[in-house]
């Protein structure tokens, strides 16, 4: 498998990767070689190191073994301590071959020496082991064993693998650079050959040669190339010749072949279009012999309801209402024939189903010179024409009857020339013009001098049917008429034209004018009028403020002066006197209350308004607190929301209108069951309602509106006390505050007052 | 030992008989022991004694020291060991020496009683003696090329070249380096190292 994909690699790569790779085999071959030759070396240094070593150790040993001394052969394998790579060492006597002395690096019990081996170099377990016999002045004296570490061997080893690893590295990467410039010594001259060979499969053109400038085997390969080229295009050049004269004969026998079938397809198609027409016309086409019919087509049968095995061979009397009609059909065509050379004639023919249709039959010879080969006859059925033409006829009539005999002047223009063309008899006798007249006049002569050129403008611009608007019209006599106009598009006489319908609407224009001034003097009495009437009112109500104001001074001297008469002089009076004295004093507290709630009332509205934000809440409980002694009194219970709204408003108005309404409630208060009175809100889209509910006697809803107005009571004075004058201050604040009040109430159970105020401007009102 | 060896010989040949090239080859260990034992025969006999150590001590010491120059004559190939006075070592040193060579050359052993009859030798013995006994001899030798070694503590600072001690059953050397040198003796460092050496002390 890897072998193919290797095939179909680039020629670029397999060179550069056989390069590589025979570069790779030699490096790793040489590192190899290298790296057992150097280990090799190594060894051979440790050993000799390690022999060395033993001599040296082994010379200085000579004495104590000789004599036996292992104190002393101690002492020399001690300084062994200086090489650290000796990890153990012991020494053998000569006499007895024991181990006279022994030293390790590091002190291990359990590591056993082993016995006195011949001389030699052993490698085992990382350690090199020395068996070294000992001579001095060839005598011997003895053996010495080490036990040497190979550590530096292992690291030698390793440090060769690191520096292999980085050397194949580096001639990877500079083989790789080499070899992909060097391939293309090898791979260029082979892929411009592929790619001559690949254009040449496509251009075809063989005359190129390739250039080459080495004798080597690409050389070779380029010129047989070359060769080949050659030989192909001598052959290339002999074949065009052969074909070019081959086909020139073929284009001469191409061009034959296609103009003869060309005249058969011609011939073809004429008979088929003769073929198609006969059977597709519309109209009836059949070929006549001594006027019978030999050959006919579908329509033919259709227009005659016929099938046409009915008709074929039979003559064409048949279709003629009778013997007469009959001969006279044949005698006009072929006598018109003989003249022509082609005839038509109107007439009537019977159906299969007995109704008469109208056609127009035309015949010509087939054969000119030959009258028995037959006649060609064509039946054209026009019954639907005939009766349209009727219809049309009829439709025309009635027109031409709303035209004109219609009540209202019209007239019928030309689009193009505004020439009158039409005018009904409502129109001459509306204009004083005679029916010449106007058919000489055009459009434009009908308006005033002003509006002459208006008109021809627009009329240009009028499409369908169009609303023209108001116009000026001069009659005979010159006077001027005012007209609204609607005209339509309208062919008549073959012409573009539009039809006018006018209608005259003088009178209606004079009527409205003398409207609009009656209008205009009504406006103005009105506004005067007001005028005077705010004025009055105004004066009204500074004199009412000034009555009650200068009453009071004259009451209050009434109304001190008689009770001072009632305490000190009660005594000097008869039952009679005393009884006028409390009516007097009575009626002075009444009228005192009535003034204060007059000049209360007329207050309203006469002061600034200082309206801010309030908190209903806080005012509420102003106020209850003034009632507070008189609620107890009664036992009422008195129920407010705790999250009435912070409207803006002003603070007195307010004040006012809670006073009056509780105090209203008080009085009309029913007297079998506590007083209950509550003060709910409620936040709507249009801004806040306040409900002021009482369960008291209740208002008669024939009076809801009734009593907001001033002085206006339900109840005597007797019994339920009061000015009249409360609810009317309420009215007023509210519609000072810009809000309505009204009530809702049930007799006997109770009422309702609910007053309606705007939304704050600056704050949205939230429950405080 | 010889018993031994032939014993094991014998069992490791019942063991694998084999060719005995093959023998030789694969138990060279052995034959190296049994060579190095036959070697050192006379020390097989001699375990403890305390002047067989003493006797083979010469020529292990001759090992360690170059006689001055001229010593030995070429035609004389003989290596002479005098023991002065009253031998200790009975037929010891015949029995080591027989057919054995110091120095490459064979030996010969020689008894004297007076100093007088000292022949030409390299190594001369002198048992434990009274000092002033001594001072006559070393008075003979006189600057001679001749070893002298005391089987005496002490006896190298009195004058000999050499003294025998024993320390922890252990023979042990007193050399009197200064003295030997200046009679043209060499001595090997390594003896050196673990000799005693004194000083000549003048009395």
């Amino acid at each position: 498998m890897k072998r193919f994909v290797f095939k179909n690699q680039a020629i670029k790569t397999k060179l550069v990767l056989i390069i590589m790779s025979t570069s790779f085999i030699a490096v790793i071959a040489a590192l190899i070689t290298y790296i057992s030759f150097d280990m090799a070396g190594i060894k051979n240094d440790l050993k000799k190191n390690a022999l060395l070593n033993a001599e040296l150790v082994g010379q200085y040993s000579v004495a104590p073994l000789l004599f036996g001394y292992s104190d002393e052969a101690r002492d020399i394998l001690s300084k062994l301590y200086s090489i650290p790579d000796i990890q153990d060492a012991c020494l053998y006597s000569a006499l007895s071959s024991e181990i006279i002395a022994s030293y390790q690096k590091t002190p291990d019990k359990s590591f056993v020496f082993p016995s006195l081996q011949n001389e030699s170099i052993i490698f085992s377990k990382g350690y090199l082991h020395i068996y070294h016999v000992i001579t001095f002045k060839e005598k011997y004296c003895g053996a010495i064993y080490l036990k040497i570490s190979a550590i530096a061997l292992k690291d030698r080893f390793q440090k060769n693998l690191l520096v292999s690893g980085i050397i194949i590295f580096l001639l990877f990467l500079i083989v790789y650079f080499i070899s992909s410039r060097l391939q293309k010594l090898i791979s260029v001259p082979i892929l411009k050959l592929a790619e001559v060979s690949e254009n040449l499969s496509i251009s075809q053109d063989f005359s190129n040669r390739l250039y080459y400038s080495g004798n080597d085997e690409i050389g070779i390969l380029y010129q047989q190339f070359d060769n080949l080229m050659f030989q192909i295009s001598q052959r290339q050049i002999e074949r065009d010749i052969a074909e070019a004269k081959l086909n020139t004969t073929n284009e001469q026998l191409h061009i034959e072949l296609t103009e003869r079938k060309q005249r058969e397809e011609e011939l073809k198609q004429s008979e088929g279009t003769i073929r198609s027409l006969f059977a597709a016309a519309p109209v009836g086409i059949g070929i006549l012999k001594d006027r019978k019919q030999t050959s006919i087509n579908s329509y033919w049968c259709k227009i005659l309801g016929y099938t046409e095995e009915n008709l074929l061979g039979k003559s064409t009397r048949m279709l003629y209402e009778n013997d007469n009609e009959w001969n006279r059909i044949g005698e006009v065509l072929y006598t018109d024939l003989k003249g022509k050379g082609i005839s038509s004639v109107e007439s009537r023919m019977i159906r299969s189903d007995g109704t008469l249709i109208y056609v127009i039959l035309t015949i010509a010879p087939i054969q000119q010179d030959n009258p028995s080969s037959g006649y060609l006859g064509i039946i054209h059925d026009i019954t639907g024409r005939k009766k349209a033409e009727e219809a049309l006829r009829i439709s025309e009539e009635r027109y031409r009857f709303l035209f004109e005999q219609n009540p209202v002047p019209m007239l019928i223009y030309d689009r193009n020339t505004f020439k009158l063309l039409a005018i009904n008899e409502v129109f001459i006798n509306h204009y004083g013009y005679s029916s010449d007249e106007l058919l000489s006049m055009s459009l434009p002569d009908l308006y005033p001098p002003e509006e002459k050129e208006r008109i021809v403008e627009l009329a240009k611009t009028l499409q369908s049917r169009a609303y023209v608007g108001e116009w000026h019209h001069i009659r005979k006599d010159g006077s001027v008429i005012t007209i609204i106009v609607t005209s339509n598009d309208l062919e008549y006489m073959g012409r573009e034209c539009r039809i006018a319908v006018i209608i005259d609407i003088t009178d209606r224009k004079k009527a409205e004018e003398e409207i609009q001034k009656l209008n205009q003097t009504l406006e103005y009495n009105v506004a005067e009028r007001t005028a005077q009437l705010v004025s009055i009112n105004k004066e009204l109500e500074s004199f009412s403020y000034s009555i009650s104001h200068d009453l009071r001074a004259p009451l209050r001297a009434i109304f001190g002066f008689s009770q001072i008469l009632s305490r000190r002089h009660r005594e000097s009076l008869n039952e009679e006197g005393r009884q006028y004295m409390d009516y007097i004093v009575e009626a002075s507290v009444r009228m005192e209350q009535l003034i204060n709630d007059l000049l209360n009332y007329s207050r309203l509205g006469r002061k600034s308004l200082d309206m801010r934000p309030l908190s209903l809440n806080k005012i509420i409980d102003t106020v209850y607190a003034d009632f507070k002694q008189r609620l107890e009194e009664i036992q009422a219970r008195f129920a407010v929301d705790n999250d009435l709204p912070v409207i803006s408003g002003d603070e007195s108005l307010l004040r006012q209108i809670f006073t009056n309404l509780i105090e209203n409630a008080i009085t009309y208060r029913r007297n079998d069951v506590p007083l209950e009175i509550g003060i709910h809100s409620e936040t709507v889209s249009e801004g806040y309602l306040l409900k002021i509910v009482d369960n008291g006697i209740g208002i008669p809803r024939e009076y809801w509106e009734k009593i907001f107005k001033i002085f206006q009571r339900l109840h005597s004075e007797e019994a339920y006390p009061g000015t009249g004058i409360g609810l009317a201050t309420v009215k007023k604040a509210v519609s000072l505050l810009n809000g309505t009040v009204w009530v809702d109430s049930v007799v006997g159970q109770g009422s309702t007052f609910i007053i309606s105020l705007p939304p704050n401007k600056n704050q949205n009102g939230k429950p405080s | 030992m010889h018993v031994w060896i032939e014993n094991y010989i014998q069992i490791k040949m019942r063991k694998k008989p084999a060719h005995t090239i093959h023998f030789l080859s694969e138990h060279f260990n052995l034959v190296l022991i049994i060579l190095i034992a036959f070697f050192f025969e006379f020390d097989l006999y001699s375990q403890t004694p305390e002047y067989e150590v003493k006797a083979v001590a010469f020529e292990k010491l001759s090992l360690f020291i170059d006689w001055p120059p001229n010593t030995f004559n070429e035609t004389n190939d003989q290596f002479v060991i005098t023991v002065f006075g009253q031998s200790p070592f009975g037929n010891i040193l015949e029995r080591v020496y027989n057919g054995h060579k110091i120095k490459d050359k064979t030996v010969k052993i020689v008894y004297i009683k007076d100093i007088r009859d000292l022949p030409e030798c390299q190594i001369l013995f002198i048992p434990e003696i009274k000092k002033n006994e001594l001072k006559d001899i070393l008075d003979f030798i006189n600057n001679k090329p001749i070893l002298i070694i005391a089987d005496k503590q002490g006896f190298a600072e009195a004058g000999c070249f050499i003294s025998f001690y024993n320390y922890e059953d252990k023979l042990h050397f007193e050399i009197n380096q200064k003295a030997m040198e200046s009679a043209g003796f060499t001595i090997d460092y390594k003896l050196l190292r673990v000799s005693k050496i004194v000083n000549t002390t003048i009395e």
